[in-house]
């Protein structure tokens, strides 16, 4: 059974011509991959047009990729980096800026919230995960790739795939871990307050 | 104990090893912060929304890579009956158009379809221009 190979057979099958090693690969990732991207993009019809690019670029690639027990790692590279290639086409597109500027974020958080609640925000559980959930998604685009990206990967290996210091990323998400309590309190103070005070 | 609640994410993660992970679980006792923020932590991960892309992408992703046709690998029987069709579309909408054109329209159901004759001269210069191009 497919569901049973690591990816260095996939890869190896896939390169022999079997193309349902393909398939198992998209399904083993679709999920980690929608989720990372669509955390970024907060759209899912853009993630599903980026989702498809993504593995159409795998797909073209994989022939010629060659360190098989890293597949993950490419993966989620080819991901980072067709996604950001959104944004940047999106920058251009409507002339705004969308690299989200650590300093700024509160101040833009404040000015344009609540008018267009977005689809994803529209899903309401409860009110307290809807919360935290509208608190990680004003988080900037580096923030949420971090805490996405923790699903599927170590720090140290985050570190590696983004040539990044360890301490640089765990002060981030130190971080994203202070925003959300922020925010957090800002939009529900009494309940917070009360936390705080036992 | 500054450095100490920097190394707060490897504990969330269980990315510790054992001594450090012990050292750091004192701290946790004496640093209401650390505290905090893994109480925001555990709520984060459980009101984080996970997704799975929509059967219709993943169908969209394997139809333009694994099942992908491409009309130059179809084999020449499939590509003549393209072309069969499509000239019985042009005929279809030629004669149409004279209908349209030359006859009264009460009287549009008089004109006789496209002969066999005429379509096997159609397929038989299509093939004939087939032929030209792969050479
Ligand atoms: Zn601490």
């Amino acid at each position: 059974m497919m569901k049973n190979c690591e990816d260095s057979e996939l890869i190896s099958k896939f390169k022999d011509g079997d193309n349902k090693a393909f398939e198992e690969i998209v399904l083993r990732y679709q999920a980690q991959l929608y989720t990372y991207v669509i955390s970024m993009v907060k759209n899912p019809e853009t993630a599903n047009d980026i989702l498809q690019d993504i593995f159409i670029r795998i797909f073209k690639n994989l022939p010629k990729y060659s360190e098989e027990n890293k597949l993950k790692h490419w993966i989620f590279i080819i991901a980072k980096n067709m996604t950001m290639d959104f944004f940047r086409r999106d920058k251009t597109r409507r002339a705004l800026p969308l690299e989200t500027q650590e300093d700024d974020e509160m101040s833009i958080l404040d000015t344009m919230p609540d008018k267009t609640p977005h689809p994803l925000e529209v899903i309401i559980t409860n009110d307290r995960k809807e919360l935290v959930r509208k608190a990680i998604s004003n988080l900037s685009v580096e923030e949420r790739e971090l805490i996405y990206l923790k699903d599927s990967f170590t720090f140290k290996e985050i570190a590696e795939m983004q040539n990044k210091p360890i301490g640089t990323l765990l002060s981030k998400f130190n971080r994203s871990l202070q925003k959300v309590k922020k925010i957090i309190s800002e939009k529900e103070p009494e309940a917070y307050n009360e936390e705080c005070m036992r | 104990m500054k450095n100490a609640c920097d190394r707060l994410p490897l504990y969330l993660y269980n990315e510790m090893d054992e001594q450090e992970r012990i050292i750091f679980e004192k701290h946790l006792l004496s640093c209401p912060e650390c505290r905090q923020s893994l109480e925001i932590f555990d709520e984060i991960q459980s009101a984080k929304p996970e997704y799975s892309a929509p059967q219709a992408v993943i169908d969209s992703i394997f139809s333009k890579t694994t099942r992908k046709k491409s009309f130059l690998k179809q084999p020449a029987i499939y590509k003549t009956a393209l072309a069969l069709a499509a000239c019985l579309l042009i005929g279809v909408a030629a004669v149409f158009k004279n209908t349209q054109k030359t006859i009264e329209y009460s009287n549009a159901y008089n004109v006789s379809p496209i002969s066999y004759e005429e379509i096997s001269n159609m397929v038989s210069n299509i093939s004939s221009l087939e032929s030209i191009n792969m050479l």
